[in-house]
């Protein structure tokens, strides 16, 4: 059977799907580091081989150091707070939003926010949905802030060459808002569902 | 010897809107006695990759006669998609008629129709004022499609 969601627009805020911390292991391995730089230190010394255990020693607590910088930079983001006009649009209506991220205290980060508009037309196939589609890009406006970096973004769902929102037994058609931060750490990435409704939007009409 | 049986239909208004009426009329002449009805049915089916599916949306019924022609409306569901013609699949909408008889292989016909969103034959209508909309960028052939 066919379906589509009748609910009408909300209001939303997303929660993240977070990237963040996918080096959780950073911090073990700079623990390792510095266990692997003194063991070799003390190994060196008890070996009478000054100079290969300072050399061991200086190496390990170098990758040591170098590791641990990555995993502060991965930890230095608080979640993203994204929101958006509405989850359930007509053909023609724009999506507009915000996103915010704040860095921990004590920390500072940049980063640029890119967007997409993903239009997906979907079939399956052993269990798998494959296709393909397309999709708008947009690129969001960064808004002047003292206390995180934040970003407006709008976009309009096209009205004449995609196709509302449906699922039809085996084949389906979805949409997606994604927006995606990089940063100098892990990059932080949403995929909002969007429902597009087969109305084209009212203001158009008038 | 028995004439073969036949069937057409004639559509009114080949583009609707969903939401909106399907009208036509049936057509057949040289009935055998067994015919039982004559069914119309508006629905739609998706063909492309994947498996192939068809469902019907609506339907009416008439009582035959040897010959004859009869009117039909059919109502394309607001929660039903549009027509759609895509890069992988395409849904199309059909008006589909045919003659049940008993003991026989029924007679059919069928003809398309494009059904709308809601809406967008007055957009474009309208599209003089030139609203820019966005353009999808296509993606690029999916190497697993088969």
């Amino acid at each position: 059977m066919t379906s589509m969601e009748p609910e009408r627009r909300c209001k939303t805020s997303q929660p993240p799907v977070e990237v963040e911390g996918k080096h959780p292991w950073l911090g073990f391995v700079a623990c390792a580091g510095l266990t692997v730089a003194m063991g070799a230190t003390a190994v060196g010394f008890i070996a009478a081989q000054p100079i290969v255990a300072v050399g061991l020693g200086l190496g390990a607590a170098g990758a040591s150091a170098l590791t641990l910088m990555l995993a502060r930079s991965a930890r230095q983001w608080e979640p993203a707070e994204v929101e958006v006009s509405a989850t359930t649009v007509e053909l023609g209506e724009v999506i507009s939003g915000t996103y915010v991220r704040r860095t921990k205290p004590g920390h500072s980060g940049d980063g640029e926010l890119k967007g997409r508009l993903l239009f997906k037309a979907l079939y399956k196939d052993d269990d798998d949905w494959r296709g393909g589609g397309g999709r708008v890009e947009f690129t969001p406006v960064r808004q002047p802030d003292d206390q995180a970096v934040k970003f407006r973004f709008e976009v309009a769902v096209p009205v004449a060459e995609g196709a509302p929102s449906f699922i039809l037994d085996q084949h389906k058609v979805e949409w997606d808002l994604h927006l995606w931060f990089a940063t100098d750490g892990p990059d932080d990435v949403h995929f909002i569902p969007i429902t597009v409704l087969p109305i084209v939007h009212h203001t158009l009409l008038q | 010897m028995t004439t073969e049986p036949t069937l057409s239909i004639v559509i009114d208004v080949r583009e609707v809107e969903l939401d909106e009426t399907v009208t036509g009329t049936v057509r057949w002449a040289n009935l055998p006695t067994r015919a039982l009805q004559i069914v119309v049915l508006l629905g739609l089916q998706v063909s492309g990759a994947g498996s192939r599916h068809a469902e019907s949306l609506a339907s009416v019924a008439f009582r035959p006669a040897a010959t004859g022609e009869e009117q039909f409306s059919l109502v394309a569901p607001l929660t039903s998609p549009p027509t759609f013609h895509g890069d992988k699949f395409a849904v199309e909408w059909l008006v589909r008629a045919r003659i049940e008889t008993r003991w026989a292989i029924d007679v059919k016909a069928e003809t398309a129709v494009t059904v709308l969103p809601v809406g967008m034959r007055m957009f474009q209508a309208r599209r003089s004022r030139e609203i820019e909309f966005p353009r999808i960028i296509p993606d690029r052939p999916d190497p697993g499609h088969r």
